[in-house]
């Protein structure tokens, strides 16, 4: 005969308002197996686990069922309780009464029949829970880091200081991500390189990061505190190991008119090319695509004039599994694009669609601003390279705005494009800068006192309001638009136009996500496992999340969620082995006939082969077994077999039968 | 013979005769019967839905009631403003099906729901209309230079009673294609004209008229097209106050849709009512004779 505690929490008055406390505590006391029941205003309390425990104790109790909140709540706290009673945590059960019974009924009676009706299903539960044990997970003390952007570098630093061996990949042939690509950075105008390109150089020289660039994520396998990832390795057609970095191929190159990715296609770089100045690593690739060589067979100037013989035209792709414990995903943003913005979303015609030389993005503004940019820091519009004397800054282009498909706010523009006309004042004193803005969202540290000294000291005029269209007229811009504070259309003729573009996350952000198994948004925006409580988690166990891949965020946040990130795994990898929760499927291998159809439902990849051998070594059969270290618990499999084979421990059908008779008699 | 209800409207009866005669013509070529909707109504257009909405819903029930009881096709309109107002009672029926029974009664007639309303140019720009007209084209327009203007309403408000996309409609662009015209790139095809302030404030008309037409021509328009009754008003009716005024050294013919199309149909200018314009369109000089006699 079961020894069952039964204790009833009156939540203060949340379960106690509706529910008769001492009547359940009384009916529960009268059920067969129980040998104590009763309820306390707080069981949660230390006074209430006391309880618990002592009954554990004095009447020597083999099961515990506490009748009070959800289990998401306070499971742990009972069963750490009733651990330290030295009974098996996994024979303390919770009853929710609070979230599905006294918060969704108001008639008390019924309430009161219906607490009791779910407490003497968990008895007849308890009765049947058997001693279950944590399982122990060996760990790979390593963690893998994808995007060598500021928030990877700042994720791969932390930990690596913190002396946990790194793999970083980029899939760019260079770290450095966007920050390297902008002039100055708000709200306090520090050169972005010079604090960037430190950091940049401090990754490559770490004696515990691996840095594979011009790579991929390819596939990731296992579980947390065992991943095995797999990463392709692009062609890069340059020997990394006998490249010096010298940099005579891209001088020599007859292809040199190809747009610059690093500077936002307003300057230009070569086929073999090294993507900037301070690129890690400072070495070329071929751009295999516009190269003569690949394209037509001919040329094959980089492999005359290499020195060192380091131009590899035969260079294939290559595959590198690396194992990892963790994972921080930090793949970043990319701008909307108001001529192609993808699937789901609507661009811009009304404003040119991309197709006025002067109408430029952000990230375009700042390579005009910056001393390494094609203009060498001087603001020159593209189509001509004069000094544009007036210019329009527009906010919100994409962002908030349903009718182009993003409702959210990109958070960085209303900052960047106050330092962006700032920045262009102190570059063109006479010149007149515009902003159009719907709102502007300064909350930062010295955000809105750098907003102000915008609009005062350097005479940027703001207006409330929208743009309708954007043309070219007169060698000019036209901008027709609505001042909505002084209620009248306006009509401004720029030499130049800037749009605050809407923050996206990079293109394969989803597709990366689901290797990882990262819930993502409607966007593929990466979703925290909490938005409050654990904002730097994935749902996924073991990968975390750093940088705007999670949303829109500038430097500051992205660096402080990146450490907060290595933090994360820092704790992690302080455990010798992981301890997973037993709630795992378990074959019975003596009636398992060897279909295989729980492997093909699992979404864990849990299930293996299991081959029976007898003594000789000879092989019986083939069963299913399932690798406790990688199932969930879903249930999925159990469901599925056609044998009943499986079953999940703590769930078994004998329990779960046994608490629906417990119901309906 | 493929048979459609007509709303001809106000406008199509009186200062724009010239479009509904376009519009029977090139009805005529295509084989198309207009059945003209018995003892129509107003439309509304703009007064009676800024005054009141269930009036305007009332005016728009009752020319639905009328079409119905044609037992055509699709109801055709060529004015910008019917088109709007029509879609717009239609569109509150489908949405509040429960009143559509009080809403017949009020019209002493049933609505048909689901009736299809097209615009003219809807019409001339779905696949099967416009191969009939590809395969009738006898006078292609060589090139000409035309520039499209939409205006207000076809396009607005946007959502599944718009005639084409709010910010890039390219439906008459095509139509110029159509009749071997060369669509002009030119920024302000989406602006307004002026509209019904002709009456009330003509300066204001020939402020922003003026604007679309010495755009059209800067940006190298022989001639305009548009397909609306109002928008034709103020651009050619209102033109030579425009001219006088902003000091224009040129006319900008405006064209219906269908005279465009009816043009390129071989349909003689007199029958397109091309001779009522107040700028004068002289089909010779823009569609240079000697071109057309090749084909």
């Amino acid at each position: 005969m079961s020894r069952i505690g039964v204790f009833i929490c009156h939540c203060g008055e949340n379960i106690g308002r509706t529910v008769d406390c001492a009547r359940v505590a009384e009916a529960a006391g009268a059920l067969p197996g129980v040998v104590h029941a009763v309820d306390n205003k707080y069981m949660c309390s230390d006074p209430g686990q006391n309880m618990v425990r002592a009954a554990i104790r004095d009447l020597k109790l083999d099961g515990v069922v506490v009748a009070a909140c959800s289990p998401a709540m306070h499971e742990p706290t009972f069963r750490r309780a009733t651990f330290n009673e030295g009974l098996n945590p996994f024979r303390c059960e919770m009853v929710n009464v609070r979230e599905q019974c006294s918060w969704v009924h108001e008639d008390r009676p019924a309430a009161t029949d219906k607490a009791i009706d779910l407490v003497r299903m968990m008895v007849e539960k308890v009765k049947r829970n058997e001693d279950l044990f944590p399982i122990k997970v060996p760990l790979t003390r390593r963690a893998l880091v994808v995007g060598g952007g500021i928030a990877g570098i700042q994720a791969a630093l932390d930990m690596a200081n913190a002396g946990i061996p790194v793999v970083m990949v980029e899939k760019e042939p260079s770290i450095g991500g966007h920050m390297s690509q902008l002039s100055e950075t708000f709200p306090t105008l520090d050169c972005s390189q010079c604090i960037l390109t430190p950091r940049m150089v401090e990754v490559a020289q770490h004696p515990l990061i691996t840095l594979h660039t011009y790579s991929e994520v390819e596939k990731v396998e296992g579980y947390i505190g065992n991943f095995r990832v797999t990463i392709r390795k692009k062609a890069r057609s340059v020997d990394m190991a006998k490249c010096t970095g010298c940099g005579v191929c891209q001088q020599k190159c007859p292809q040199k008119k190809i747009p610059s990715a690093f500077d936002a296609g307003l300057g230009h770089r070569a086929a073999i090319y090294i993507p900037f100045p301070q690129a890690v690593p400072n070495k070329p690739v071929i751009d295999r695509e516009r190269c003569t060589h690949f394209k037509t067979g001919k040329c094959g100037v980089c492999e005359k004039v290499c020195g060192p013989g380091a131009v590899d035209f035969e260079q294939q792709d290559e595959f590198v599994v690396e194992n990892v414990g963790a994972a921080v995903l930090a793949t970043g943003y990319q701008l909307y694009d108001i001529g192609d913005p993808g699937a789901g979303l609507r661009g811009y015609p009304e404003y040119g669609g991309g197709k006025i030389a002067d109408v430029i993005d952000g990230l375009q503004f700042e390579r005009l601003a910056s001393a390494s940019g094609p203009t060498g820091g001087e603001i020159r519009r593209p189509s001509d390279g004069k000094v544009p004397q007036t210019v329009v800054f527009l906010q919100c282009v994409g962002s908030r705005d349903r009718a182009k498909g993003i409702e959210y706010c990109s958070k960085i523009c209303c900052m960047y494009t106050a330092k962006h006309a700032l920045l262009y004042k102190h570059k063109v004193h006479e010149g007149k800068a515009v902003v159009f803005y719907m709102d502007v969202r300064a909350p930062g540290k010295g955000y809105d006192e750098f907003v102000r000294r915008a609009v005062e000291q350097d005479e940027v005029l703001y207006l409330r309001g929208k743009v309708s269209r954007l043309y070219e007229d007169g060698g000019q811009i036209v901008v027709s638009g609505v001042d909505t504070l002084a209620g009248r259309q306006m009509e401004i003729r720029a030499d130049l136009v800037v749009l605050a573009t809407a923050i996206r996350p990079q293109t394969g952000a989803a597709r990366l996500a689901q290797k990882f198994g990262v819930g993502y948004d409607g966007h593929a925006f990466y979703s925290e496992a909490h938005p409050k409580l654990r904002p730097v988690e994935s749902a996924a166990a073991g990968v975390m999340l750093a940088g705007a891949c999670q949303g829109p965020k500038d430097i500051p946040e992205a660096v402080a969620q990146a450490s907060a990130a290595a933090a994360k795994v820092a704790v992690l990898f302080s455990r010798e082995t992981l301890d997973r929760e037993p709630v795992v499927a378990r074959v019975n291998e003596t009636v398992c006939a060897g279909c295989f159809a729980c492997q093909e439902v699992c979404p864990y990849g849990a299930v293996e082969l299991n081959e029976v051998r007898d003594r000789q070594g000879r092989l019986l059969r083939r069963t299913a077994r399932v690798n406790a270290g990688v199932c969930n618990g879903c249930g999925t499999c159990v469901a599925t077999c056609p044998s009943k084979s499986l079953e999940l421990a703590g769930y078994t059908d004998e329990q779960i039968f046994a608490q629906i008779s417990a119901l309906v008699p | 013979m493929t048979s459609f209800s007509y709303y001809p409207g106000c406008s199509l009866h009186a200062t724009a005769r010239e479009y509904d005669e376009s519009i029977r013509a090139v009805a005529g070529v295509l084989g198309f019967e207009l059945r003209e909707i018995e003892d129509w109504c107003c439309c509304g257009a703009t007064p009676a839905h800024a005054i009141d909405a269930e009036s305007a819903h009332v005016l728009g029930d009752w020319n639905l009631a009328r079409a119905t009881a044609t037992g055509a096709g699709p109801l055709l309109t060529g004015c910008a403003s019917c088109f709007s107002r029509l879609r717009a009672a239609s569109a509150e029926l489908r949405a509040h099906p429960a009143a559509a029974p009080a809403a017949a009664a009020r019209v002493g007639g049933r609505i048909d729901p689901d009736l299809e309303i097209l615009h003219v140019a809807q019409l001339l720009a779905r696949s099967d209309v416009s191969e009939a007209v590809a395969a009738k084209v006898t006078r292609p327009l060589n090139g000409l230079k035309v520039a499209c203007y939409y205006g207000c309403l076809l396009t607005r408000p946007r959502g599944e009673n718009a005639f084409d996309d709010a910010e890039d409609p390219t439906l008459l662009e095509d139509l110029v294609r159509l009749a071997g015209g060369e669509p002009v790139a030119w920024p302000l095809r989406l602006d307004c004209c002026g509209a019904s302030l002709a009456l009330p404030e003509p300066g204001i008309v020939r402020d922003l008229s003026g604007k679309l037409l010495a755009m059209a021509h800067a940006r190298g328009a022989q001639a305009m097209m548009v397909a609306c009754p109002l928008c034709h008003a103020n651009l050619d009716m209102t033109q030579p106050a425009i001219a006088k005024q902003m000091k224009f050294d040129f006319e900008m013919p405006v064209l219906y849709v269908t005279q465009v199309i009816g043009l390129a149909l071989g349909i003689e200018p007199r029958t397109l009512g091309l001779h009522r314009h107040i700028v004068p369109v002289r089909v010779d000089a823009l569609i240079p004779a000697r071109e057309a006699n090749h084909v």
